[in-house]
């Protein structure tokens, strides 16, 4: 009895000494229980058999390495071309500079079907860009070209956004005295400014790649085949039911699980050599 | 700035819980108090079922209609799989009532629904656009030659999901017999799948069979899960063709080309005639049911879910949509009304909506 009367004198004492911390902690359990509990509801709902199975079944599995092929793509290109835009924004002033930077966020807000339609009206037979692309070959109607703009159209802003907060929180001055040093501007980008916002860059990247993989409804008004794996648990869902498209977004979700929580480790152990 | 977005973000907070605690869904009532009433419908039933909705909340005050759209055979099984809360039930194919809710059972043993009231029709027409590939030469005579060539790209909604494709299964076959010529299904549609889609003629009976996996394996063939996303695709100029209904057709203000009454599945005196034509899937679908779509004159369905929370409202929406207001909705939707509108259950309708059918 006086050993359990101790306990909660001490527990109760921690508690008054860390009200703050006890507070956020359970408002914390919460939030991660509600993000937990439905994935993990996922994963189990099948059982071993079931997910056995769509792992063997190759079209789930080609699926799978489609979409993270597709969005990797789709990352680099966003990468090649979000980053200088990162930098010019968080570096200069220029007119309309607010419009812009609205406009990079509408992917988000904008509804994706009506997203998937907007490209269509772009990048369709008829109209300019794709008249253009068709000339060369390149139709963005089930293809690949049709995933990888849909998943652009709608993850770039991610990267953007973070690229332009890791430019942002670097030190003027840093580039300043390179240049005083005799550095050229791209020497400047590339020695100084680049490494030290590298870290906002790629998790930047990292969560466009992921936004892209996820992506379903701007990705299936242009590409039904070839499936992304979005398309095809809906494809599932729709012909078979529940028990056949819940075991390849378990398979989905376990996938994906283990290349972010890898890729933490590694920032973490990064973070720890600096 | 910081404490402007503070303050606008709890106060969201309370004000969403104070919503979220006044309505109770489970009683079918809206935070506003007004009585819910929820509809799915067809995607094809999008525009007369709006109008519908603006016209009927204006006559019932009380009542707030909230509508979803999916493709037919979805709709059903939003409500028989997923469980979903839905009063009225309106689908493209009136069998489908009887093939999937009276035959799957609730939790409590009774049927999803036991009635089948068919207020409008339909007709399927060759939609396309003045930029189709070769379109300057189509007429009534070489429509069924032209889908069929390598170099169109074809349209066609996944027969799986949308009653739309397995209508175009049917008015290929149909049009093999009309014009004495082999295999226009097969050339449409048919060969351009990895595992494809086949028929067998016994007794005067075509059956069409439905693989199990559906991949197109060529760009002739263009499949979607559902039909409306063709038509944004026939507008874009990335298919050349697809089959679709005339109203939905019309309402995109797209080209089309009428098919004979033979195919075009428009005419209840034909039916005889379309149900030579049978599609089936050759796999096990859905818990229970194994669909057979026989062919049959397009004829809409409309019933009120057995676990429906508001049936009394429920049964006024049936009645408006059935009522002359209603009717001409739908004939300004370029829709036609079925007259004298059908029911295949009379003893098992709401007492309400007997009179209608006497």
């Amino acid at each position: 009895m006086a050993v359990i009367s101790k306990i909660i004198h001490s527990v109760c004492s921690w508690l008054g000494r860390h009200r703050l911390l006890a507070v956020f902690s359970i408002l914390s359990l919460l939030i991660v229980l509600f993000i937990f509990i439905p994935l993990a509801k996922l994963i189990l709902f099948s059982d071993k058999s079931e997910l056995w199975q769509a792992l063997l079944d190759p079209s789930v599995m080609q699926s799978i390495l489609l979409t993270l092929y597709a969005a990797l793509i789709t990352a680099a290109i966003g990468f090649l071309l979000g980053v200088p835009l990162a930098y010019l924004l968080a570096r200069n002033n220029f007119p309309l500079k607010g419009v812009v930077e609205g406009l990079i966020d509408l992917p988000i807000v904008v509804p994706h079907t009506a997203a998937g339609i907007a490209l269509l009206f772009v990048f369709g037979r008829n109209f300019l860009l794709g008249k253009w692309f068709n000339a060369i070959g390149i139709s963005f109607v089930d293809s690949l070209a049709g995933i990888v703009i849909a998943m652009l159209f709608v993850s770039v802003p991610f990267l953007i956004n973070s690229a332009k907060d890791g430019f942002r929180k670097i030190d003027v001055r840093l580039e300043n005295v390179a240049r005083t040093l005799g550095a050229s501007p791209w020497q400047v980008f590339y020695r100084v400014t680049f490494p030290l916002a590298w870290r906002s860059i790629l998790a930047g990247t990292l969560m466009m790649w992921a936004r892209g993989i996820s992506e379903f409804g701007a990705v299936v008004i242009l590409t039904y085949y070839p499936m992304v794996t979005s398309t095809l648990i809906y494809e599932r869902f729709a012909t078979y039911g529940l028990t056949q498209s819940v075991p390849v977004a378990a398979i989905l979700v376990i996938i994906c699980a283990f290349i972010f929580i890898g890729f933490r480790f590694v920032l973490q152990r990064d973070r720890k050599h600096d | 700035m910081k404490r402007l977005v503070l303050i606008c973000l709890l106060a969201s907070l309370l004000t969403g819980m104070a919503a979220c605690t006044n309505s109770s869904p489970s009683s079918g009532v809206t935070g506003t108090g007004k009585t819910k009433l929820v509809v799915f419908e067809a995607d094809s039933l999008m525009v007369p079922f709006s109008q519908v909705k603006k016209e009927f909340e204006q006559a019932n005050p009380d009542i707030q209609v909230e509508m979803q759209a999916h493709g037919s055979i979805q709709v059903i099984r939003q409500v028989t799989e997923l469980g979903q809360d839905v009063d009225v039930v309106a689908v493209a194919d009136y069998s489908l009532i009887p093939m999937l809710m009276y035959q799957t059972k609730m939790p409590d043993g009774k049927p999803y629904a036991s009635w089948d009231i068919m207020p409008a029709t339909n007709q399927l027409v060759l939609a396309y656009t003045s930029k189709s590939k070769y379109a300057s030469e189509l007429n009534a005579g070489n429509w069924y030659q032209i889908i069929a060539r390598p170099d169109v790209r074809f349209g066609f909604a996944d027969p799986r999901m949308d009653a739309v494709g397995y209508r175009n299964l049917m008015a290929l076959k149909l049009a093999e017999s009309y014009y004495h010529t082999g295999n226009i299904m097969d050339n449409t549609i048919g060969k351009y799948f990895s595992m494809p889609i086949t028929s067998n003629d016994i007794n005067g009976t075509s059956t069409i069979h439905i693989p199990e996996l559906l991949e197109p394996t060529d760009p002739h063939m263009v499949l979607r899960g559902a039909h409306m996303e063709l038509l944004a695709l026939l507008q874009s100029g990335d298919i050349d063709y697809t089959i679709d209904y005339k109203s939905t057709v019309i309402q995109d203000g797209l080209q089309y080309l009428e098919l004979p009454p033979e195919i075009n599945l428009s005419d209840a005196n034909l039916a005889q005639n379309y149900g030579k034509v049978v599609v089936k899937a050759d796999y096990q679908r859905f818990k229970t049911v194994n669909p057979v779509f026989q062919g049959l004159p397009i004829i809409y369905g409309m019933t009120i879910a057995n676990n429906s929370k508001n049936p009394g409202a429920a049964e006024k929406f049936i009645q408006f949509v059935l009522s002359a207001e209603g009717q001409s909705i739908f004939q300004n939707a370029n829709q036609p009304e079925l007259v004298p509108p059908r029911c295949d259950n009379i003893n098992a309708l709401p007492a309400s909506l007997k009179p209608l059918f006497r």
